[in-house]
């Protein structure tokens, strides 16, 4: 039998915690990352990379930075017409107009977000180009019905689609409402009709 | 056994009462009075906005940020959340925000949120609509608390409350070990299906940082969500904040919320 010293064991033991201890020390800075912030325990450059994400909506002051210069009008007139006064009835307003005494319902749809029908700002251009028409990719009644439906839970200060009236309720699931009413301004702007529709002295 | 009479006066019962009750009566009257003293100026009587906080320690100077929902302005079109999809990348079936209807009926509360709104509301069946006497909108999303209780539960540090007051997910550390969808009051965590790490609202720290409002607040037709600062004394929420007539979800869970609802009703708490 080889001759053991009586210690070996304890050495052994030492040489298997120190390669333990390294091994950790080493797996230890590899996994804590560089800039981590140990009072309140996070990775601080996570911030810049979340505030590098890229943005999609650019609000109507965006739309306006290039449709100023070439009118408007002349756009929507281009695609199909919405007619005259487009430009200062929805782009003069900020949809987040500063706190006042203005009550929130005072709006014709100014208010509204450009991009919510017509969709997010980088699906319609890139910097200075376009890449894409800001059309409204959904142009059924649900446009429109998401906003005016008759809800008992919508705030009735909000128009409602008015289903009193038959001929209406029953234009609802059979025409678009843009056949009649404009989208930027559908209470006063109506779509001049070769035939009128007679509603009565309802309407 | 008996014993011989007892020594009373080695006792001095009397004597140590009477101290130990002027003592006693002491400090009950010096106690009540710093009582009264500190409800009246003491931590309670601090404003939010110069709290100390546990897990919100590194605060900004520059900015606290804060989001107001106001109830009796969500016309429930959904928007929000269509915008918040597009914004944020949020895959199909999961949420980041979302708009709960109430119907409150003699009988109970009925709600519903249908794809969490993202395709607007239906009517709900006459029987349920008839009997409701109140009726509205309730738009939820991550609360941004100061003491959030997910910041708390991440075993590895990868949630965090920003010094800005955002509660941040990065992404790169996290494990995916959903403690913290557990530990949300709110429901407002999920993971994400498609890149399996934890996700939720970051009320848009890219577009906010870039000088943009969130894409729910850019998107709402009816000014129900707003978004500003409280160290800015012109904003809309710090008009509402001081007016004092807003409530969070769940007070009493203490997570100390950064959205204040206006219009809240007790059904939702």
């Amino acid at each position: 039998m080889k001759d053991v010293s009586p210690t070996t064991h304890v050495f052994r033991l030492i040489a298997v915690l120190a390669i333990a201890l390294v091994a950790f020390v080493v797996w230890r800075a590899w996994a804590i990352p560089d800039s981590w912030n140990y009072n309140v325990w996070y990775r601080e450059a996570n911030l810049a990379e979340e505030s590098a994400l890229p943005l999609a909506y650019g609000g109507n002051e965006s739309c306006k930075s290039c449709h100023e210069d070439i009118s408007l009008t002349e756009v929507v007139e281009a695609a199909g017409g919405f007619g005259d006064g487009f430009e200062d009835e929805f782009m003069d307003p900020p949809a987040q107009a500063p706190a006042g005494d203005a009550p929130p319902m005072e709006f014709e749809h100014k208010g509204l977000s450009c991009e919510s029908c017509h969709g997010p700002l980088a699906d319609h251009a890139d910097e200075e180009d376009k890449i894409g028409d800001a059309v409204v990719m959904n142009k059924s009644n649900w446009q429109c019905l998401n906003c005016h439906a008759q809800l008992a839970s919508r705030p009735a200060e909000v128009a409602q689609f008015t289903e009193e009236i038959e001929d209406h309720r029953d234009m609802r699931d059979t025409t678009l409402c843009q056949k009649c009413h404009n989208p930027h301004d559908p209470i006063e702007e109506m779509v001049a009709l070769d035939e009128p529709i007679d509603f009565g002295d309802e309407l | 056994m008996i014993q011989g009479p007892i020594d009373f006066s080695e006792l001095k019962t009397t004597e140590v009462a009477s101290d130990s009750r002027r003592e006693f009566l002491k400090h009950l009257l010096s106690g009540a009075a710093t009582a009264t003293v500190l409800m009246v100026y003491g931590p309670a009587a601090v404003s939010r906005t110069d709290r100390e906080f546990r897990i919100w320690k590194e605060r900004s100077e520059e900015h606290e940020w804060a989001y107001v929902i106001n109830i009796n302005n969500c016309i429930g079109c959904g928007n929000c959340v269509r915008a918040c999809k597009r914004e944020n990348q949020v895959p199909d079936g999961v949420f980041r925000t979302w708009v709960e209807r109430f119907l409150v009926t003699n009988e109970g509360v009925y709600v519903d949120s249908p794809d969490g709104g993202l395709e607007g509301f239906e009517q709900v069946n006459a029987g349920i609509r008839e009997q409701a006497h109140a009726a509205y909108f309730v738009p939820k999303m991550c609360n941004h608390c100061a003491e959030p209780p997910c910041v708390q539960a991440c075993p590895v540090g990868a949630t965090y409350k920003s010094p800005e007051g955002f509660v941040l997910n990065d992404h790169e550390h996290c494990l995916g070990c959903a403690y913290c969808v557990q530990a949300c009051p709110y429901g407002a965590r999920f993971i994400n299906p498609d890149h399996h790490y934890s996700d939720k609202c970051t009320w848009c720290y890219h577009r906010v940082k870039n000088g943009r409002l969130p894409a729910c607040v850019e998107v709402c037709p009816n000014k129900a969500r707003l978004f500003g600062d409280l160290k800015d004394p012109e904003s809309e929420v710090t008009k509402i904040f001081e007016e004092d007539k807003w409530m969070v979800l769940k007070p009493f869970m203490h997570t100390e919320p950064y959205v204040f609802y206006v219009g809240l009703r007790r059904e939702v708490l």
